[in-house]
Order: structure tokens, then sequence, then C-alpha cells
């Protein structure tokens, strides 16, 4: 039986190179912010959720209250000058044993997100799609033994990882991948998912979106 | 490390606010609830709304002030989780108005503190607590406050962990500026706690 998993959304960031003046969980996809679809795959998973905000933290504050009123947020004020990995550190101080790292710009299908909480091994989520600014994943066998912006590799990290609280305990507070590379290999496991860094990428995340999007009720299908 | 935890009353171990209750008892709510506006906006700071406050409401006989406040709605959850630990109420209120409650909840406490004396209360300037002073004499253990209102801030901004409290209202941004975490209700408000 698992121990109880906590999704740790990391919202913090600027999302400087969207140049918009709002945080990426904020940005509206088909009408509703990337922050809600993300609690709204959650929803129907046996698992807690914990959001780390920064930017703007009062209007990311204000949406999880109306949406997920039991979800503490947590606040990292060193948003400007840390990364990922920093958020996702404060975020562990009040998590329970098992921790689903979720990237704040990410959307994922809600299938893939039940078969990592089902799945007992750490796991690293790899999409098959090669991203400008994407973090290269070496994989021999199932298993990711290297990470890295120059590492050659039909396959990415996309922001999804599964861990115990105890492996993360000393995560940094750069870039996730970084804090990862002392701790492979780990298992790997490829997901339907989408992320939201240039503007350009907000068309295509909004196709992905609407193939997996009831069209009357605009709620996932894959819950 | 030990840990020792700081509650906060209004808002916090007790559901609604205090003051509101006590201006009603000499038809004071207006002028108390001006003032209670400007220090939410940072017009005037605590210290100075604290004893403006008094001024105002000090006329009032205490036991009137007891029975008005001895049945308020607590937070019963956090008060149980409360009891279970090593913690203490903070609070900026006047333990000539707040004392008898702060001994119902049967926690150590600190307050501000006064003076009934021919009819009206007196307030030192030395007596009106700063929560900062407080988390400082506890050297040696993790400090963990919950708070949800501008005076808090100086014990958040001080205190190992700092939680702010969004069960009443939403919390200032002075307060949030040192928050560590934001919760909305009680529930998660244990939780958090015990993960700590």
């Amino acid at each position: 039986m698992q121990s109880s998993v906590t999704f740790v959304i990391s919202a913090a960031g600027l999302g400087s190179r969207l140049g918009l003046n709002v945080p990426k969980c904020l940005l509206p996809l088909l009408g509703k912010p990337v922050l809600q679809w993300q609690l709204e795959a959650v929803e129907k998973l046996d698992a807690e959720v914990v959001v780390v905000a920064g930017y703007q933290a009062r209007d990311v504050i204000d949406l999880v209250r109306d949406l997920r009123p039991n979800t503490p947020v947590v606040i990292n004020h060193n948003y400007r000058t840390t990364g990922t990995a920093a958020s996702l550190a404060l975020g562990l101080q009040i998590c329970g044993q098992t921790v689903v790292s979720l990237d704040g710009d990410l959307l994922v299908d809600p299938s893939d997100l039940r078969v990592f909480i089902d799945d007992d091994d750490d796991l690293l989520g790899i999409i098959a799609d090669r991203t400008k600014d994407g973090v290269g994943v070496e994989i021999h066998g199932e298993r990711a033994v290297r990470m890295g912006f120059n590492v050659a590799s039909a396959f990415e990290w996309s922001g999804l990882l599964k861990a115990t609280k105890q492996l993360l305990v000393n995560i940094g507070d750069g870039h996730v991948f970084e804090g990862l590379s002392p701790l492979l290999p780990i298992k790997t496991r490829l997901i339907s998912a989408v992320e939201i860094d240039f503007p350009g990428d907000i068309a295509r995340a909004e196709e992905w979106l609407s193939e997996r999007v009831c069209k009357e009720s605009q709620t996932w299908i894959n819950q | 490390m030990d840990q020792a935890f700081f509650f906060d009353l209004d808002g916090t171990l007790v559901a609604t606010e205090i003051l509101p209750i006590i201006a009603r008892l000499a038809d004071l709510e207006v002028e108390i609830s001006r003032l209670t506006e400007m220090t939410i906006a940072g017009e005037i700071d605590f210290r100075t709304s604290f004893a403006k406050r008094v001024e105002i409401l000090g006329h009032i006989d205490p036991e009137s002030i007891h029975d008005a406040i001895s049945n308020l709605p607590l937070n019963e959850r956090v008060l149980e989780w409360a009891r279970e630990r090593n913690s203490y109420v903070v609070t900026g209120n006047l333990d000539v108005w707040v004392e008898p409650l702060l001994q119902k909840l049967g926690l150590p406490y600190f307050a501000s503190r006064g003076k009934w004396t021919n009819g009206c209360v007196l307030i030192d300037e030395n007596d009106i607590l700063d929560k900062g002073d407080v988390i400082n004499q506890f050297k040696d253990v993790r400090t963990v406050c919950v708070g949800d209102g501008a005076n808090d801030a100086p014990m958040f901004a001080i205190a190992d962990y700092a939680i702010g409290v969004e069960i009443a209202h939403k919390v200032p941004d002075v307060l949030l500026e040192s928050s560590d975490v934001i919760i909305f209700n009680e529930e998660t408000l244990c939780k958090v706690l015990s993960r700590l």
C-alpha cells in the first residue's frame, strides 16, 4: 500500500520567457487558468496537494482558496533568484512520505498522474519530444542515467517526478534536474504532457488540451 | 530540536474578532471600526492604535466585557491540537478584558497589560505587547507561529516557521510578506502543524 502522496505544484515563477505580466500558473488556456486545470486533474486521485506560490502570490492564493480550500499555499519569497528546486524544497517541509513534484507550467493527462501514484517506484516523467531549452534524458533500459541541457536523446524531462521525501532532501535551489543528477538512475515513464514556456506554446497547449477535454463541460475526459 | 507553537487569539483560536464585541457594549462600534480600518490601511501602527482603543473603550466595566466574550465560538480543532503540544497564546488584546477567556483556553499566554483603576483602564507604553519580543525569549527551540493580523508581523518575521491563517479573512500584505504558508481552514492548519 502506498504511503500518503502529496502533489507539490511549483507555481512561484515569473514565466519571464512568456513575456506576460502574469504568473504562468494563472495563464488562461481555453478560458481556465493552468493551475485550475492541474487542480482538476488531481481531484479524483487519493492524494494531497500543496501549491508553492511566489510571483503575484496573492492572486494564486485567492484562486486556490476558491477551488480547493484544503490546500496549503507555501510561499517562496525568493522566487526571483531561485529555481523550481527551491519551491519543491519548501513544499517538502509539509508533505507526506511520497511526493509528486509538478512544475506549475506543465499540463499532464490525468490518467498519467494516476499511473504515477499507483507505481511503487520513484519515477521520472519523460516526453518523446525535444523542445528548445528542454532537458535531455539519456535512458538505459527503462532508467534515466543522465540528464542535462546538452544530453543527446530523443527523450526530454517533463517536469513531473515522483519520489520519497527522503530522496529529495538535498534537492538544492536551482533546477530540479540538477538536484536529481546525483540520485540517478531513476525509473522513467513516458507521459502525455505539454509545457508552456514561450508565447508560441500557448496555441499548442490549447490544442493538446482540447483533445483531452469534454467540449460541453470543459473538464478532463480521462479523470 | 524542541518546538514551541505560538497562536494568535482573534481569528486563530477564537473564530471571531473580539474588539467589535467590546465596542458594541458601549455603542462605539463605528469609532472602533474606523480605528481598525486606519490600522489595517497602515495609517497608524499597532501601538498607537492600541492606545487609542484603550482611550475609547477604557471606561467600560471589565465584568461586562468578560460576560460578553465568555462564550465566543472557538476553533475547537486547533485549540485541541494546541493543548496537546508546547503551545502559547500571544495576543495584543488587553489582559484586563480577555484574561478570563484566556484562562478558559487553558494555555500559557502573553497579552498586553493594563490596570482597571477608578473606573477606567490605565496602560503603560511598555505593557503593549510586541509579539516579536515574545519569540525572542525562546532560544534553542524551533518557533512556529500562527496568526492572521498585521500585529502578528513582528513574530512572523522572527519565528522559524510562520503560518498565515485565512479562516475569518485574508491576511494583510505585511503578514503575507513574512508567511511561510497560508491555510484556509482548521483541518488543514492541524495537518500542517503536525507535519512540522
